[in-house]
């Protein structure tokens, strides 16, 4: 890990570690409750993990995700290398209709909905998101990021942190 | 710069996959080689100094066969990928293969059946691949700017691998010539310079490498990285010119110098995994940490058997401890690690849904191949020490099915891999969109 220098660069990195501590908490309980085996649908550690995953999931896929494709992968691209951008874009590509999807069940689950066959399905879910997320972050925690963080000129800075701020805020 | 950027532009610096990989299914077919080799020896483990035939032979297939095949491996994709410097050719990786495999099988037979031409025939071309191997390692280190504590790690680790081979050729000549004056104290340094010189700095090295990137931590304390190599280096060198003189206090000084670099060594590990991003790390990382408790475990061993504390079988125990209870274990944690990730970086087509890690293979046979090693340890270490060829032979058993169990997993992994590029199993993003 690579520490950085410009404040939005710190944001985004912030973001993933609280997605990898979500994504660490949702692999505990899907562990302790497998496909067949659903959590009671009042228990308060339920409703507590899929407030936070539905939170998490909306703001990771609707502002980090687009505000990297928006504005870093474009300036990642002229710099660097475009093949980097475009193997991550294709990644948020797969991650996106997951978290969609799951986000749709954590809600469900909260609103009472919570069925042997949809728990089956949030398991399923679940375990890939945690798997391609982790490698995905993994990617850009230890290669896209620090690379921008030296690329980027500082003046910019305060233009892509407005930028970011907008789209967490929007 | 920091190990992490081992990922940033990856891809591009990707070798062929085949390279690679078929070095690392040649050391999970070593591996059960290995086993059954022990299987095979069962009665003449306990208490092995030396000599050719089985013993020698199994010994062979798992410092060659499977350590030094994942370190090729290993050295040859992800150096490149983690300094950045790109081989100026792939075909000496080919070249390095081509005399290295077919030569570590000729040499195997060799010792198995005493046949000294073959050994020698063997002995050659596996020293030809290892010496083109060194030849690319040594290019692409000279090159590199960064990580310097991994590079220099890695250049200690090629002149271990230098002085291995000179005395393993010696040693080969002997049996049949027999002009040492005392051959089993040349066996030994040269057991010291393979699994603590070479691999053993190579495995410290990496570690700083991917144990970082695996966790997703900060790079390792620079301070107690260099001071572990500091250690570590003269803790070999005074470990084998202790045992070449016969020196008991200059090998009792190596083995100190050696707790303390991989204390320092352990202190790096740790601060990763306490830095690191994330925690859930799975069995590779259960395996890892066991290596972790091992490799001190086996400096005691090695200092109370040089003491002559642990009686007849002491440097038998201490030997097999090194290899099987240390190197093997951390190198399966490792092993099932790197096969499914480098697999994955190679499954990025455009418009196809890679699968998952998960979905590659089923990880419930990496569960029953660690069981069945952790058994195959104890039970060989037990008979080892109460010199019984049975607790060796059911231990070699339990390693057998392990290892089957492993290549099982990496078969499964290669197969997904095929079925992807083939167009088979993985989803298309178009499916998955739903």
């Amino acid at each position: 890990m690579y520490d950085f220098t410009l404040n939005f660069i710190k944001s985004l990195h912030e973001d993933h570690m609280a997605t990898l501590a979500l994504l660490e908490r949702l692999e505990a309980f899907l562990g302790r409750h497998n496909a067949a085996n659903p959590p009671a649908a009042d228990s308060t550690e339920l409703q507590t993990l899929m407030t936070d995953l539905a939170a998490l999931m909306q703001e990771e896929i609707s502002a980090h995700f687009s505000f990297e494709e928006e504005f870093l992968f474009p300036r990642f691209a002229d710099f660097a290398d475009a093949g980097i951008p475009m193997m991550l874009k294709g990644e948020h590509d797969i991650i996106r209709p997951i978290a969609g999807r799951l986000t749709e069940l954590a809600k469900s689950f909260n609103g009472g909905q919570l069925t042997g066959e949809s728990w089956a399905e949030f398991h399923r879910l679940g375990l890939e998101i945690i798997e391609r997320e982790v490698f995905h972050v993994q990617k850009e925690e230890m290669g896209f990021l620090p690379a921008l963080d030296q690329m980027l000129d500082p003046e910019e800075e305060g233009e892509l942190a407005m930028a970011y701020a907008e789209k967490k805020g929007g | 710069m920091f190990p992490g950027t081992i990922l940033m532009g990856a891809q591009s610096r990707l070798l062929p996959p085949s390279i690679p990989f078929r070095f690392f299914f040649a050391a999970t077919f070593f591996h059960i080689v290995f086993w059954a080799l022990v299987l095979i020896s069962a009665n003449q483990v306990p208490g092995f100094v030396g000599g050719t035939g089985p013993v020698l032979a199994a010994l062979h297939t798992l410092t060659l066969g499977v350590f030094t095949m994942t370190a090729m491996g290993a050295s040859f994709q992800l150096l490149t990928v983690a300094t950045g410097v790109a081989l100026r050719a792939v075909w000496p990786c080919h070249l390095a293969w081509w005399l290295y495999f077919p030569g570590v099988i000729i040499l195997l037979i060799g010792f198995t059946t005493h046949h000294h031409y073959a050994q020698a025939l063997g002995a050659v071309a596996a020293i030809g691949g290892l010496v083109v191997y060194g030849i690319v390692v040594a290019d692409v280190l000279r090159r590199t700017k960064s990580l310097k504590m991994a590079i220099t790690h890695a250049w200690f680790a090629l002149i271990a691998l230098a002085a291995l081979m000179v005395l393993g050729f010696t040693l080969i000549a002997d049996f049949d010539h027999g002009f040492l004056r005392d051959h089993a104290a040349i066996g030994l340094a040269h057991f010291i310079l393979a699994v603590f010189g070479f691999m053993g700095l190579l495995a410290f090295g990496f570690s700083t490498i991917l144990v970082p990137m695996f966790a997703l931590s900060p790079a390792v304390p620079d301070r107690q990285g260099w001071m572990a190599l500091v250690a570590v280096v003269p803790a070999i060198i005074l470990a084998v010119v202790g045992v070449v003189l016969g020196q008991k206090l200059l090998v009792y000084g190596g083995f100190a110098l050696g707790l303390i670099g991989t204390g320092f060594h352990l202190w790096c590990m740790w601060f990763a995994l306490k830095k690191g991003m994330r925690k859930r790390l799975g069995l590779s990382f259960v395996m890892i940490k066991g290596a972790w408790v091992m490799l001190p475990v086996t400096l005691l061993l090695g200092a109370a058997a040089t003491a002559g504390w642990l009686g007849y079988s002491g440097i038998t125990l201490f030997g097999f401890v090194s290899v099987a209870g240390w190197l093997l274990t951390f190198l399966l944690g490792i092993l099932q690690r790197i096969i499914p990730f480098l697999a994955s970086m190679n499954m990025n087509r455009k418009g196809r849904k890679p699968p998952t890690l998960s979905e590659m293979a089923d990880d419930r046979t990496l569960k029953a191949a660690a069981v069945c090693h952790v058994l195959a340890v104890l039970s060989v270490a037990v008979g080892i020490v109460q010199d019984q060829g049975n607790f060796v032979f059911v231990g070699a058993l339990c390693g057998t099915l392990g290892a089957v169990a492993f290549l099982w997993y990496a078969s499964a992994v290669g197969t997904t891999y095929l079925s992807y590029h083939k167009g088979g199993s993985a989803e298309t993003l178009e499916t998955t969109d739903q």
